[in-house]
């Protein structure tokens, strides 16, 4: 095999990405990246760790027999440490094997993670074209591995060398679908995940998503979508998608032309989206549930409208409880996710957070709160001390949205822990 | 005791992280399946440990060093069955490691 590409566990007991959880879905961008592999002719294979339940033995077993040149890890922050631990078992079998990591975590931590000498290369950014000329180069010979853009790698004397950034990719239909062929789609609880566009032109301070996929969207034609749609439904039998954009309905014209294809098309089967309150209105809405939405998230944040402002949201509350309505007007099932602490949140913003969760509540909306957690690329991150928050905890392992890592000026962890826990009761009451 | 607790080897680690701690009562509040279970001081200061770097060993130290005035055995004894309610209501699992 030339690369085998594969997902690291969490290291979580009650990740949400196992196959007992609610909601899980296949690592799609691995998806892409082995479509674009296969392509250019190599030969390549997914191995999902964390929902086949699979160990350091297994994965060991796996590129002992597969063999495999070249392996390709994606990290999150959360599955950073076992990336390494992953990249440390590929050169224990083979000192040979070329590993490369990448994923939203290495793209701002490219040195960090090239200090580890069982890492070769880091793709940062958009890994597609990026991985595909680094398997040609390190699989073929061909090319020169520093006009790779995108590149991270060590240097001769030790160091690290960053080949100059690689713009994203402008036209996302030249993309193949992702190779789902390769992904055991039968253990996702959620397997129908569809990305029909990429970036977003939100500033929330505590996303890094500007950062990894651009500040602008990039979107795929409505045909190209389409077409996938067609295949996922026809091929692989799927009948429940989760467009996974970071704002299905960022360009509102565009989600009601998808909207109208899938009805013309009869491909209206159940689905469930990401939105915001700013991005929506009563006739997308009402065209996304007569085309098979069934539920729509919206990030909702804070109760405190000054809390809001302040981590540069850019919704108002009075928006997002019209939105949630109008969505249960028309027969969408809305949820809302909430984070907590913000830097500015005092006792009293906390009392209005929580007078929103009753309210969402009343009107039938589903809630969830996660811990604010600073992952590297978001301006939380970059800004700590300017925001007043201390970093009580490093070990990126404890990175999962559950355990407080950050004390701001207000909240020390356990007030963090206390007021979480209310929220987690309320948001499930 | 369950046998396959071993307090050399064992380190218990929390499943959920959805728990607070009554800084004035000592006690801590979590979120189990069957609600909402409030721990007595001791159990409390056993939970506070339960992070996956402790083995049971440590932790039964700990509590000895914390509660000096509590005999030697009952502390074991109190850390073990604890343990063991905890695995039995799936609140913690012991030695979780992936990799």
């Amino acid at each position: 095999m030339d690369v085998m590409l594969i997902q690291p566990p969490t290291p979580c007991p009650n990740s949400p990405h196992s196959s007992d959880s609610t909601l899980s879905t296949p690592p799609i961008s691995l998806g892409y990246i082995a479509s674009m592999l296969i392509k250019a002719g190599f030969s390549v294979d997914i191995v999902d760790m964390e929902i086949s339940g699979m160990r350091g033995k297994d994965i060991l077993k796996t590129i002992e027999e597969y063999a495999p040149r070249m392996v390709g890890i994606s990290t999150t922050t959360l599955t950073f440490k076992n990336a390494l631990r992953v990249a440390a078992i590929a050169k224990t079998i083979n000192p040979e094997i070329s590993t490369v990591l990448g994923g939203p975590h290495v793209t701002f931590m490219a040195d960090e993670a090239l200090s580890h000498p069982q890492v070769d290369y880091v793709v940062r950014g958009e890994g597609e074209l990026t991985l595909t000329e680094l398997a040609g180069h390190v699989l073929n010979g061909s090319g020169d591995r520093s006009n790779i853009r995108g590149l991270s790698m060590h240097n001769h004397t030790g160091g690290v060398i960053h080949n100059i950034e690689r713009s994203l990719i402008r036209d996302l239909d030249m993309l193949p679908f992702p190779a789902r062929h390769l992904l055991p789609l039968h253990l996702y609880s959620a397997p129908g995940l569809i990305m029909t566009g990429r970036g977003c032109d939100g500033r929330c301070i505590f996303c890094a998503a500007r950062g990894i996929s651009g500040n602008r969207y990039r979107l795929r034609s409505v045909k190209n979508v389409i077409s996938e749609i067609e295949k996922i439904s026809t091929l692989l039998g799927l009948k429940l998608l989760f467009f996974g954009d970071d704002t299905f309905t960022a360009m509102p014209e565009r989600t009601r032309e998808l909207c109208r294809e899938l009805i013309n098309k009869g491909l209206q089967m159940n689905w469930m989206c990401e939105t915001r309150a700013d991005r929506i209105d009563r006739e997308t809405l009402k065209l996304m549930a007569d085309a098979g939405c069934a539920v729509a998230q919206f990030g909702a944040e804070s109760g405190s409208q000054s809390i809001l402002n302040s981590v540069r949201k850019g919704i108002t509350i009075k928006a997002l409880l019209e939105a949630v309505k109008t969505a249960q007007d028309v027969g969408i099932h809305p949820t809302c996710s909430f984070m907590f602490p913000h830097p500015e949140d005092t006792w009293e913003t906390v009392k209005e957070t929580m007078s929103l969760i009753k309210k969402l509540k009343a009107i039938g909306a589903g809630t969830a709160i996660s811990l604010t957690t600073p992952f590297p690329g978001t301006y939380l991150s970059a800004h700590l001390s300017d925001l007043g928050l201390r970093l009580i905890c490093d070990d990126t392992d404890q990175y999962n949205f559950s355990i407080p890592v950050i004390e701001t000026k207000n909240f020390d962890v356990w007030d963090i822990r206390e007021i979480y826990t209310d929220l987690v009761m309320l948001c499930l009451s | 005791m369950s046998p396959s607790l071993n307090p050399y080897y064992n380190r218990p680690r929390r499943v959920s992280e959805i728990w607070k701690l009554n800084r004035n009562t000592g006690e801590v509040i979590a979120l189990a399946t069957e609600g909402l279970v409030r721990f007595n001081p001791l159990a409390s200061a056993i939970w506070l440990m339960l992070d996956g770097q402790n083995t049971i060993t440590s932790i039964i130290e700990n509590i000895t060093t914390a509660y000096p005035d509590n005999d030697i055995l009952s502390i074991d004894s109190d850390v073990m069955s604890f343990v063991d309610y905890l695995v039995n209501h799936r609140l913690i699992v012991l030695n979780w490691s992936p990799l």
